[in-house]
């Protein structure tokens, strides 16, 4: 099989916001900027988070991005790394992007959350460049 | 407006303009295109001959049609807006806490009295009470919790139903708050018809968010039933808020927002006529919630261009001949989106421009986000630095003696107009659609402000619009800690209250009232039986047999269809989760 011209082609994230939150300008925005970076996205804008699991692991996914401004990021990302953890999918490359205040970023890498994204984050090549080396290395990490 | 040597003057000023410029500047001026945040094009001076074209009776006198000037002859002097701040968070009692606060700190209503702005959370905004699932991690958050009766029963306590005014910012659960509030009164023995307040009634906001709604058709017809049933018992009550703020926050500009939120009030008479309503029987409960964006000059002139268009709407379109029903009641929403996470106390500043544009543009309430809206739920601190905002505007700098102080001015009037004009291109386009309840079913008015928002975002990040702290004088920060945290306690309070509460009423009076609404639904005539006030009747009748809000909600949800819908899905409800 040949190597695909842009390695983000073979990239499949199901970026998911949660039903009971309503914000969606970043959730879009990072849409097609991921999309516009070559991976192929799947957007879920009213799901739970166990609907963005199976999708996950039903699509083959290699990452979940998870938009939340409600403040409720702790719990609902914890809830989320169970869940992974129960669908036998620990090597799906997760990302939290919202309203985090600086204190919370380590607890949530501390649940297993790859990367945490603020609403600061003003440059979204960061959020692209680092789903596509993390996917990456992780693959490289199984071969 | 002018004598025509008047105009006549006046183009020859302006080329003695354009030749002080050209010698001055050579064709560094060529080069300058100005441009208002929605897009229009400005130049870079205004002369009389701008606005020759436009009638004076279209700019006109306060308190008179088409009202470009203000809704009543005198302003602020007599009647200073009404500080309407959105507060809500927790349970019934953390939202009369904030209430006490903010009464304290001068926050009052109309004529000195009591009014309250309150926001539900999420889950009540959807009909999911605070013990089921969903809920988690939602209760309370970024609004009060509200599942039962006695939810508004309790937080509604010890005021005077009748001179106490109540805004209840509740999503889908509009009908299923007022016949609460409604019950709430009759225990007290309060009658239905003195009752003062607003409903929100937005139920077409399937047009701009991203979270399960019911059907455009479905929310047409609701909202219809509480217009015709407030019609005819609530004559105090303001029924409808036509919602211009939560599209400028999801990406339409002020021109789009004066445009659909007009469409959107064309749509909501054609309904409650359809019911069989006169349109001075009901227009005069309509009010507008308008978002003011960052540019100072087109926020005022949305305020001023909207009165104008929905008073030539209401007379020539509709044949209103009431002028208390052609005046738009606006309220102002200082919009969050402009408002950044960086050096968050700029956003005081940005705050204090768009409440000057308010204030400036005639607004009739005003709410005025907290600087730490793009953090978090106003902190103590932030929400009174809020109400300060106003207070100062309001009683120190001097806006309010004069009403209307930018009328007469060649940009501002011109300005109006233009926005007028640009809005009835767009009001017309609908039209064609069929109307904005057609244009919201078929992803036209999301696709616009998808738009809207992507180019705005591209821009900022991109460096092309300035956003000072984000792209501009940058400093080394991280994201502020002092977030307003609500404590997770609350929420298993929360739930336990609606356990409590279920296992304390006649468990047959709620399945008799819930079957009973069902049966309603099923033999609805649609809009043209709204006026018959058979839904909202067993909604109360719900309420008096303590139902809770996710009772009613899943027999309405199971009627009409609940979904997220797609861009050009028409009216078809997709279920949750189906589709992104």
């Amino acid at each position: 099989m040949s190597q695909p011209a842009n390695p983000n082609e073979s990239v499949r994230v199901v970026l998911g916001k949660l039903r009971l939150d309503a914000h969606n300008r970043g959730f879009n925005y990072v849409a097609m900027q991921l999309r516009d970076a070559g991976m192929e996205v799947i957007p879920m804008k009213v799901a739970t988070t166990l609907e963005l699991v199976r999708t996950a692991v039903q699509e083959g996914a290699d990452a979940i991005g998870l938009s939340i401004l409600t403040g409720a990021h702790l719990i609902i990302a914890g809830d989320l790394m169970q869940q992974i953890k129960e669908a036998g999918r620990p090597d799906l490359t997760v990302v939290v992007g919202g309203i985090i205040p600086r204190e919370d970023v380590a607890k949530l890498e501390a649940l297993g959350v790859d990367g945490v994204f603020p609403a600061t984050t003003t440059d979204t090549k960061k959020i692209t460049s680092f789903i596509q080396e993390k996917v990456h290395s992780k693959r490289a990490g199984r071969a | 407006m002018f004598e025509d040597d008047a105009i006549a003057k006046s183009r020859e000023l302006e080329q003695q303009w354009a030749r002080l410029t050209e010698q001055l500047y050579k064709d560094k001026a060529k080069s300058i295109h100005g441009e208002s945040l929605s897009g229009l094009p400005l130049k870079p001076v205004y002369l009389p001959h701008d606005v020759a074209e436009i009638p004076f009776e279209k700019i006109g006198i306060p308190g008179q049609y088409p009202f470009t000037r203000g809704s009543h002859p005198l302003q602020y002097q007599i009647t200073p807006w009404a500080m309407q701040p959105v507060l809500g968070f927790g349970l019934p009692r953390h939202t009369r806490e904030k209430m006490a606060s903010l009464v304290k700190d001068g926050m009052v209503g109309f004529f000195g009295r009591y009014a309250f702005n309150v926001v539900f959370d999420n889950p009540t905004k959807g009909g999911v009470d605070a013990d089921r699932a969903e809920a988690r991690g939602h209760v309370g958050v970024d609004g009060m919790h509200m599942a039962t009766p006695q939810d508004i029963e309790d937080l509604v306590e010890g005021y005077d139903l009748d001179k106490t005014r109540w805004v209840f910012i509740t999503g889908d659960t509009c009908l299923i708050a007022l016949a609460f509030y409604i019950v709430a009164a009759e225990k007290r023995g309060v009658a239905t018809k003195s009752l003062r307040g607003n409903s929100m009634n937005w139920l077409l906001k399937g047009c701009c968010v991203d979270n399960p709604t019911f059907p455009a058709g479905a929310a047409m017809r609701l909202q219809s039933e509480l217009i015709a049933y407030a019609a005819k018992h609530m004559p105090k009550w303001n029924t409808t808020n036509l919602l211009g703020y939560l599209m400028n926050e999801q990406g339409a500009s002020a021109v789009q927002q004066l445009a659909f939120t007009v469409a959107y009030g064309i749509d909501t008479i054609q309904s409650a006529l359809q019911a069989g309503l006169k349109v001075d029987e009901f227009a005069q409960g309509l009010g507008f919630q308008m978002g003011v964006d960052i540019d100072l000059f087109e926020g005022v002139a949305l305020l001023r261009g909207l009165r104008r268009l929905w008073a030539e709407t209401l007379k020539e379109r509709f044949g209103s001949t009431d002028p208390e029903s052609q005046f738009a009641r606006i309220h102002v929403h200082t919009c969050g989106h402009p408002l950044v996470p960086q050096q968050p106390l700029n956003n005081l500043i940005r705050g204090t421009l768009q409440t000057l544009a308010a204030a400036m543009g005639g607004a009739n309430a005003v709410h005025t986000s907290a600087y730490t809206e793009s953090i978090s739920i106003p902190t103590e601190e932030a929400s009174r630095l809020a109400l300060r905002t106003q207070q100062i505007i309001l009683e120190e700098s001097n806006v309010p003696a004069v009403s209307d102080p930018l009328g007469g001015s060649y940009y501002v009037e011109h300005l109006t107009d233009q926005m007028v004009r640009e809005a009835k291109k767009l009001i017309a386009q609908i039209d064609e659609m069929g109307g904005f309840a057609k244009a919201v079913g078929s992803g036209w008015i999301r696709t616009q402000l998808y738009r809207g928002s992507d180019q705005y975002l591209r821009e900022v990040e991109q460096g092309t619009r300035v956003k000072v702290g984000v792209n501009k004088y940058v400093i080394e920060e991280e994201l502020s800690t002092d977030v307003f945290r609500i404590d997770p306690a609350i929420e298993r309070e929360g739930a336990e209250r609606v356990r409590a509460f279920k296992a304390n009423r006649d468990t047959d009076a709620v399945a008799t009232s819930l079957a009973q609404l069902r049966a309603v639904l099923q033999a609805d005539r649609g809009l043209a039986a709204a006026a018959e006030g058979n839904i909202m009747g067993a909604i109360i009748q719900c309420a008096r047999s303590r139902c809770t809000q996710g009772e009613i909600m899943d027999v309405l949800k199971e009627q009409y269809g609940w979904g997220y819908f797609c861009d050009g899905a028409g009216s078809e409800p997709v279920r949750a989760g189906g589709c992104s």
